[in-house]
């Protein structure tokens, strides 16, 4: 409760110094991690028509670098940060249209140290929309690095209603790699999408397996004992 | 026990008459005491040839799909934690069935495995103890404690049985049309099994079946209710939330308007002919009844039983407050829907239950002591872990994985013809039950794929969709598919193999009709095109 007035109170102060734009037709982000925590975001968006001047676009992650822009002529974005929240600040021409592609790096995606239990590592994402009335499509993709699967879920937003049915996730494989999935529909202004889950190494432990033959072989020797009489009894075999 | 409890026209209340009794008559008290054939008692049964056969391959046949499931490279889709759920259940599922241990055993084994294989955490694991389902199946049995030690549930077992009991298979149709009438009556399916459980104990005594010696009739009995319980609730719109739920969805994601009388009328009929197949079939090819399984097991036949029954007098102080605490419990669950009017809450059928028991044990006013209520807690861990498994499998998205992955592999495509793609939806709805615990998360994963299904391919939506819900309330193949499976097993009358056999059959005769209907009565009615 207490996160959830924090996170509310932070999204009115931010709707408040953010310059609204009306809505954004289409968003995807790709992020794309390795084994160090680091990770390439590349976010993907259509301009508006008419152009951009200062749109701001919130950033999921903190201290992004390298920035490289992608997309019509005349397109700039740059970082900026308002009230300790990160923004990509795009500047496009009225003449300008189509998508506009923005790579970056990130550090920290997950913490790179010693798993927790059993080899899990906590990822978290979260997308905030405070500058649109509406984005048109909403798509994200968290590619984890070679080698490691999804274990859980933990918390997701936006949640399933008993109507849709569905989850905002789905997991996949692209290139070898595990895969979570978001999208949402027509996000409006102070809505998010949220996904809270561990990963961990694909490898199984060896033990278990040397361990779980020898007890099924163990078991076939020592309980034979159940098969005595069996055909006496007249009874068919299996 | 205490004095006030004294069981009228059992041995302890029989007095003065006790030295006219002859030989048949204290055969047949001996056969109702049921005090004598505790659920509580762990019964040990001698396996035959079969089932040595299976103890002794299934514990290695239980470890190599776990080790094969386990082991297998992730498939795409599918989170690691929910393949360690669908090993262990697999696992579990071999042994429930196979028993190389009690089946207590392999779900605290399952409870275990859950846990260390990062499937399911312990917290999780360890709060279904505490689920309504397993509250509601200790609760039910301190219930049935007090129908059966006032001696009011072999009074009323009795009277069914001299009316319609003369032979298995008309006692068999007197429970069926029991649970046909109360289906309407109390949409919820466990306090239906709660309310005819005692009733079903007896019946079953008097025809040999006890928890520690089960027979064809008893395994019958308790099979045949369970699909009465289930299925009945398919007949109507309001038999359970889940239908409801199927309905709100075919309505706003499809567009299409269903009618309590539309979904009656069309799968009414599919019910009815399913029901009478399996009375018919169940006795006769699943587990087939003896010769003198088909007949009560005492001496002097029917005559002796009334001669009980008058023996036992006039219904006593005890029966009646016995009565007069289940009358309250039954009230509460059949007038659910006007609790908000009344009370401003409502109270679900746990807290009814609660209710009841709460007055069962107090001095003076209540019946039973706790250390006389029958609860057989060695099956209460076979539902906590089983539903374990179950949830586990749920909330892992492995359930969900396998169904849509089991779509997909069956290429279902423009073009496909309706009839095979009908054939289709039905079965996989109707099998699915088998990986879930909860109908209502089956409907809410199931019915918006169908609708999708049906959209893309063309048809109308209500052609599919209908018939898919139609099939929710089938939760008939294993112990842990619903509440009410739970507390039927817990009586100990029937394996889960007994269970997966009966419900099979059921669930392949209710496709069978489905599609006989698609063919029919589902055109005349403008479900199918």
């Amino acid at each position: 409760m207490k996160t959830r007035i924090l996170f509310c109170a932070t999204a009115v102060l931010v709707l408040g110094l953010t310059a609204l734009a009306a809505e954004l037709p289409g968003y995807h982000e790709t992020v794309n991690m390795r084994a160090d925590g680091s990770a390439e975001v590349r976010l993907a968006f259509d301009l508006p028509a008419g152009g951009a001047a200062g749109m701001l676009i919130p950033l999921s992650w903190a201290s992004p670098r390298n920035v490289r822009v992608q997309g019509p002529a005349g397109a700039a974005a740059s970082l900026v940060t308002k009230d300790g929240w990160g923004f990509l600040a795009v500047d496009a021409p009225e003449t300008a249209a189509g998508t506009l592609v923005v790579s970056l790096e990130v550090d920290g995606c997950f913490k790179s140290g010693r798993p927790s239990a059993f080899g899990n590592r906590d990822l978290g994402y979260r997308f905030l929309n405070v500058t649109f009335d509406r984005i048109g499509k909403f798509g994200a993709e968290l590619v984890l690095p070679p080698g490691y699967v999804f274990n859980d879920v933990g918390d997701f937003a936006p949640k399933a209603g008993a109507q849709g049915g569905g989850v905002p996730y789905v997991f996949g494989r692209t290139g070898g790699r595990d895969v979570a999935r978001l999208s949402a529909e027509g996000l409006k202004l102070g809505e998010e999408v949220r996904l809270s889950c561990t990963f961990k190494s694909a490898r199984r432990p060896k033990p278990l397996l040397c361990v779980l033959i020898v007890l099924a072989a163990a078991y076939l020797v020592f309980f034979r004992g159940l098969l005595k009489n069996v055909s006496g009894a007249g009874a068919g075999k299996p | 026990m205490d004095k006030e409890a004294a069981v009228p026209g059992g041995p302890e209340g029989a007095g003065p008459a006790e030295a006219a009794l002859t030989d048949e008559d204290r055969r047949l008290d001996e056969l109702l005491d049921l005090d004598k054939h505790k659920l509580s008692a762990i019964p040990e049964r001698k396996a035959n040839s079969t089932e040595r056969w299976m103890k002794y391959l299934g514990f290695p046949a239980g470890i190599a799909v776990f080790l094969l499931l386990y082991y297998m490279p992730l498939p795409a889709g599918l989170t690691a934690s929910g393949q360690a759920v669908l090993a262990c259940f697999s696992l579990a599922l071999i042994w429930w069935i196979s028993e190389p241990v009690p089946t207590y055993v392999t779900s605290l084994i399952l409870m275990l495995a859950l846990v260390f294989t990062n499937g399911w955490d312990e917290d999780h694991v360890l709060s279904v103890l505490g689920y309504d389902v397993i509250w509601l199946n200790v609760l039910a049995f301190v219930l049935s404690s007090i129908l059966v030690k006032t001696a009011l549930a072999k009074r009323l077992a009795l009277h069914l049985i001299i009316r319609f009991g003369h032979n298995a298979s008309k006692m068999f149709l007197a429970f069926m049309i029991l649970q046909l009438c109360l289906a309407p009556l109390i949409p919820a399916t466990a306090p239906r099994a709660v309310m005819t459980l005692p009733l079903m104990l007896v019946v079953a005594a008097i025809y040999g079946s006890t928890s520690d010696k089960s027979n064809g009739f008893g395994r019958n009995l308790l099979l045949q209710n369970l699909l009465g319980v289930n299925i009945f609730s398919s007949g109507f719109m309001t038999g359970s939330t889940a239908n409801l739920i199927a309905i709100s969805m075919i309505m706003s994601l499809g567009g299409a308007k269903v009618y309590y009388t539309d979904w009656m009328v069309a799968n009414l009929p599919v019910v009815l002919i399913t029901m009478a197949a399996m009375w018919f079939i169940g006795p006769r090819l699943l587990i087939r009844l003896k010769p003198e399984e088909k007949k009560p097991i005492i001496p002097g036949g029917i005559d002796a039983l009334r001669r009980q029954l008058s023996r036992m007098g006039r219904v006593s102080f005890q029966e009646k407050k016995a009565a007069a605490i289940f009358g309250l419990v039954i009230f509460l669950w059949v007038t659910d829907r006007f609790h908000m009017g009344w009370f401003g809450f409502e109270i679900d059928p746990v807290m009814a239950a609660l209710v009841g028991v709460i007055i069962t044990f107090l001095p003076k006013v209540g019946i039973i002591k706790w250390s006389e209520a029958d609860i057989p807690w060695h099956l209460m861990i076979f539902s906590a872990g089983a539903y374990a498994g179950g949830l586990a499998l749920d909330n892992s998205g492995a359930a969900k994985w396998a169904i849509g992955n089991l779509f997909n592999a069956l290429h279902i495509v423009k073009g496909t013809s309706f009839l095979l793609v009908y054939v289709i939806i039905v079965a996989v709805n109707m099998y699915s039950h088998m990986f879930f615990t909860s109908k209502t998360m089956r409907t809410i994963i199931m019915i918006p794929m169908v609708i999708a299904i049906a959209q893309q391919l063309g048809y109308p939506v209500l052609s599919l969709a209908l018939p898919a819900a139609f099939t929710i309330d089938w939760v008939v193949s294993l112990p842990i598919s619903a509440k009410p499976n739970v507390i039927l097993f817990s009586t100990g009358q029937y394996s889960v193999l007994d269970n997966l056999k009966y419900g099979l059959v059921a669930a392949t005769i209710g496709i069978g009709v489905l599609v006989v209907a698609a063919l029919t009565w589902f055109r005349w009615l403008g479900i199918t095109p």
